[in-house]
């Protein structure tokens, strides 16, 4: 199939829709090349079709300027029958005598008209009941304060939020932060900025020199874009001779605001979440009911619209619907809590206490935390009680995820909640009870309490959402959180500058959990413009020992599968990768597929093998994708591009440089590298493409510093 | 044998007038380009014409002609020598059949238009450019300022969400 028409339906739709090419009038040319076959229309088939335009009519059958003559019908020679085109009513005249019976045309117009008006009211019946429904959910969506449903307040956003599950969840009106107001990007970023400063005064250590241009242009790409930038995008960066603050402050906002690099940030930022909700591997598995597709959709979406986060978290925790796409009851979103159904809730409730909290409430699945005084192993089975009421239905070939009325035992039919052994092996029963003491009604029933809608209000208003949202987005931009892990804060994990988190927190409650204020924040901050140079003045700072960061550097760290796949794909050239984009990123969940393996535990631990093992080094020294990155005959790819220029030898090495680290080779690098030239005079391209394999291959090629 | 269609309830003005477009709307679907559909279409009705029959049932009708029209399709590139990509024309056949048999497609013609409403403004640009303007992908990616990468994933992205679209209107 050609490359441009990858689905010829929708092609040829919009080539008619868009490119004006409607449907011909073949009326004229068809009767009359049939009728120069030999065929003849009756007097009054022809009346009213138009003549083609040019063309002449061959035998003495007229169109409407002159009165029609029906010629005697012409012998012609026998018509070829086969199966194939056989119509669906064959009646030959010399074979229909006596054997079928003709039907009237009036009984057959009553017919009809009866099938249509049964039809019809059917159809009313049908729009009446579901009007009616409608008016009945409505109402009940209301509460004392007014309509439910959510107002866009971002101003020409241009899209309304789609809810394709049919109700939008109602953000809370207050938070933590209601009292706060929002302060200017300036103010924020010079309080940051500030208080870190404080830290490094009060532990007396010196913070890393800046960040040279290459490296802030190619740390920020691999963070925003997810993948390493181009020699033009390093070199017009370096050759910005605006002050440094402003150039980065431009160049990010063509990142996040622009309509240009929209679509690639969202696709980064996407993959991240997506990671993060359901793992590098959910999604994979044949049997798994979870559509990593759908919820790469709605994330993508969410974040093309910069959905504020809490509703977006609302949505994730609350969603209801199928994961089918083409289903009318799709949505997205319910992927990340069909991904935890199994024992009880149990992985679900586990994953957004870690994710929306911060806090590793599984740890106290089986007894009291073992760190964290405050929670007992009861909190983590009132937490899991309110997916009690969820439940996962297949119909077909479409997975639902609804929420229904639920009973008890019988007993007490009228008090849901889930059984779980105590430590002591005592059985005990969990009721829906929040971490901060809010006990919903016991009974399952949906018009008492929707328990998930409940849920993901609790989680929104409590601060902890903001401070683990900031926590993990501060982590993944700087390689290290307040906290370590991120996810697992409280008084046995303190954060190393809580009054920073708490006001960064405040903040972004304050700017509406606008997630790309909070990224610009801290891509734009002082400390994310540091090198990650380790000196004497800042070697106490070392977050591997001391466990709490002083962000005196920035914080080398591997990059991720994504980051190097993305990156080798944009040295490859355009057509490395396959032509469709399903096929895209199939191709790529099978690279990764490589590194991810899925422990099947309660938690949905994960492990990566990504980092300088076995696989990884034999799919960077022989793998396919970098045997395309470095094939010189691939005309598409850096490598060819390189060779066949004009450049001199010493441009040429300077080029591959920049486009695999960033940065022109020391002169040292740069003699060495001359020399491999110069030893093979009569086949430079040949010690170019070692030069280049050998770059891809280094270590400062696979990390982020 | 040819012969002069008698009042047997065989009319080819009207069959011709209630079906071309449906036909040729099913083989630029199948992948022909105007003037391919425009002769097909043609030979598609003369080969029916040969055997008149009684049109009663529209929807027997129009499958009767897509099938004539299909297999003429396929014979005629397979006399050019080209490949015919069978599962991709049988795909085709079952969306038609399902969704734009009963009308000649003018539903889902009402739905795309209204589901190009619901597409990112990039998204809608960049199929304008490709469709109405007939601007080269290349060019395509230079308006907007991305990669001609860019641009193929975009353009794919939004025939696939409109297929979806489609499809979910056409359901209700």
């Amino acid at each position: 199939m050609n490359e441009d028409r990858d689905d010829p339906i929708i092609d040829s739709l919009l080539e008619e829709t868009l490119g004006g090419q409607a449907p011909p009038d073949l009326r004229a040319r068809i009767l009359q090349t049939w009728t120069a076959q030999g065929g003849a229309p009756t007097e009054g088939q022809a009346a009213g079709v138009p003549v083609a335009p040019g063309a002449a009519a061959p035998n003495p059958v007229a169109y409407p300027a002159s009165p029609p003559v029906q010629g005697p019908p012409v012998q012609g020679p026998p018509v070829q029958r086969s199966a194939a085109t056989e119509p669906p009513v064959q009646r030959a005249a010399r074979s229909r005598k006596g054997i079928l019976p003709r039907v009237s045309s009036r009984w057959m117009g009553l017919g009809v008209a009866a099938a249509v008006l049964l039809m019809t009211t059917a159809l009313g019946i049908v729009w009446t009941k579901m009007y009616f429904d409608q008016r009945r959910d409505d109402i009940a969506d209301r509460g004392p304060d007014g309509p439910a449903g959510v107002v866009d307040r971002r101003p020409g956003s241009g899209r309304t939020p789609r809810n394709p599950a049919g109700r939008l969840p109602e953000r809370p009106r207050t938070h933590f932060a209601s009292h706060v107001v929002a302060a200017p990007h300036a103010e924020v970023l010079s309080t940051v900025n500030r208080t870190i400063q404080l830290k490094w005064d009060e532990a007396g250590v010196t913070p890393a020199p800046p960040a040279t241009d290459g490296e802030w242009v190619r740390r920020t790409h691999l963070r925003m874009l997810g993948r390493i930038p181009s020699v033009d995008q390093i070199e017009a960066f370096e050759k910005n001779d605006k002050a440094a603050p402003e150039k980065k402050a431009e160049l990010l906002d063509e990142f996040l605001v622009a309509d240009e690099f929209s679509e690639e940030h969202a696709q980064t930022w996407t993959t991240y979440w997506t990671n993060v909700l359901i793992g590098r591997t959910g999604g994979t598995q044949e049997d798994s009911p979870v559509s990593r597709e759908g919820l790469q959709q709605y994330i993508r979406d969410s974040l093309l619209e910069n959905k504020p986060f809490d509703l977006m978290a609302m949505e994730l925790i609350s969603a209801t619907g199928t994961n089918d796409a083409t289903d009318d009851d799709f949505n997205g979103a319910t992927n990340f809590v069909l991904s935890g159904l199994e024992n009880h809730g149990a992985l679900a409730a586990s994953k957004t206490s870690r994710i929306f909290m911060g806090k590793q409430l599984q740890c106290a699945q089986c007894h009291d935390h073992p760190f964290d005084n405050g929670v007992k192993q009861g909190q983590f089975w009132q937490l899991a009680a309110f997916f009690r009421q969820s439940t996962v239905e297949r119909e077909d070939r479409l997975i639902r995820l609804a929420d229904r009325d639920v009973q008890g035992p019988v007993e007490s039919p009228h008090e849901v909640g889930i059984a779980y052994h105590g430590a002591d092996g005592a059985k005990a029963v969990a009721f829906p009870v929040f971490v901060d003491g809010t006990e919903l009604p016991r009974s399952g029933r949906l018009e008492e309490a929707n328990r998930r809608t409940e849920l993901a209000r609790l989680v929104v208003e409590s601060p902890d959402f903001a401070r683990a949202i900031v926590n993990r987005t501060w982590a993944h931009i700087l390689g290290r959180g307040f906290t370590w892990p991120i996810d697992d804060m409280g008084p046995h994990n303190p954060p190393s500058h809580p009054e920073l988190l708490d006001y960064m927190s405040e903040q972004f409650a304050a700017h509406d959990y606008d997630f790309k204020s909070l990224v610009k924040w801290i891509a734009l901050s002082d400390v994310y413009s540091l090198s990650s140079q380790i000196s004497d003045g800042n070697r106490a700072d070392d977050p591997e020992i001391t466990k709490a960061p002083l962000f005196s550097r920035y914080y080398a760290r591997p990059m991720q599968p994504e980051e190097v796949y993305d990156s080798l794909l944009a040295l490859a050239g355009p057509q490395a990768a396959p032509q469709d984009f399903a096929a895209q990123e199939a191709a790529k969940l099978q690279w990764l597929g490589q590194f991810a393996v899925d422990l099947q535990t309660d938690d949905g631990t994960e492990f990566s093998i990504f980092d300088s093992t076995y696989t990884q080094k034999l799919e960077m020294l022989s793998g396919e994708l970098i045997q395309t990155a470095t094939d010189p005959e691939n005309q598409d790819g850096i490598l060819y591009r390189v060779i066949e220029s004009r450049m001199p030898d010493e441009e040429k090495v300077e080029h591959l440089f920049l486009a695999s680290l960033a940065r022109r080779p020391t002169p040292e690098e740069n003699a060495a590298a001359m020399q491999v030239v110069a030893d093979r005079p009569d086949d430079t391209n040949a010690a170019l493409e070692d030069l280049w394999w050998a770059l891809l291959n280094s270590s400062e090629f696979l990390l982020d510093h | 044998m040819t012969r002069a269609s008698k009042s047997t309830g065989f009319d080819p003005v009207r069959l011709i007038e209630k079906h071309q477009t449906g036909v040729w709307r099913y083989l630029r679907a199948l992948g022909c380009n105007s003037n391919e559909a425009d002769d097909l279409t043609q030979e598609t009705f003369l080969a029916v014409l040969q055997k008149p029959f009684d049109d009663y049932n529209p929807a027997a009708t129009a499958g009767y002609l897509r099938k004539v029209a299909h297999n003429l399709f396929i014979s005629g590139r397979r006399k050019a020598g080209r490949v015919v990509p069978m599962k991709d024309v049988e795909q085709v056949e079952a969306f038609w059949s399902r969704w734009a048999g009963q009308d000649n497609g003018e539903v889902m013609l009402d739905h795309l238009r209204e589901c190009l409403g619901e597409l990112t403004q990039r998204a809608r640009w960049a199929l304008e450019m490709r469709f109405r303007d007939r601007l080269p992908r290349a060019e395509i990616a230079g308006e907007l300022k991305i990669t001609e990468h860019g641009a193929k994933n975009l353009m794919q992205r939004a025939k696939k969400q409109l297929r979806g679209c489609i499809e979910r209107k056409m359901r209700k």
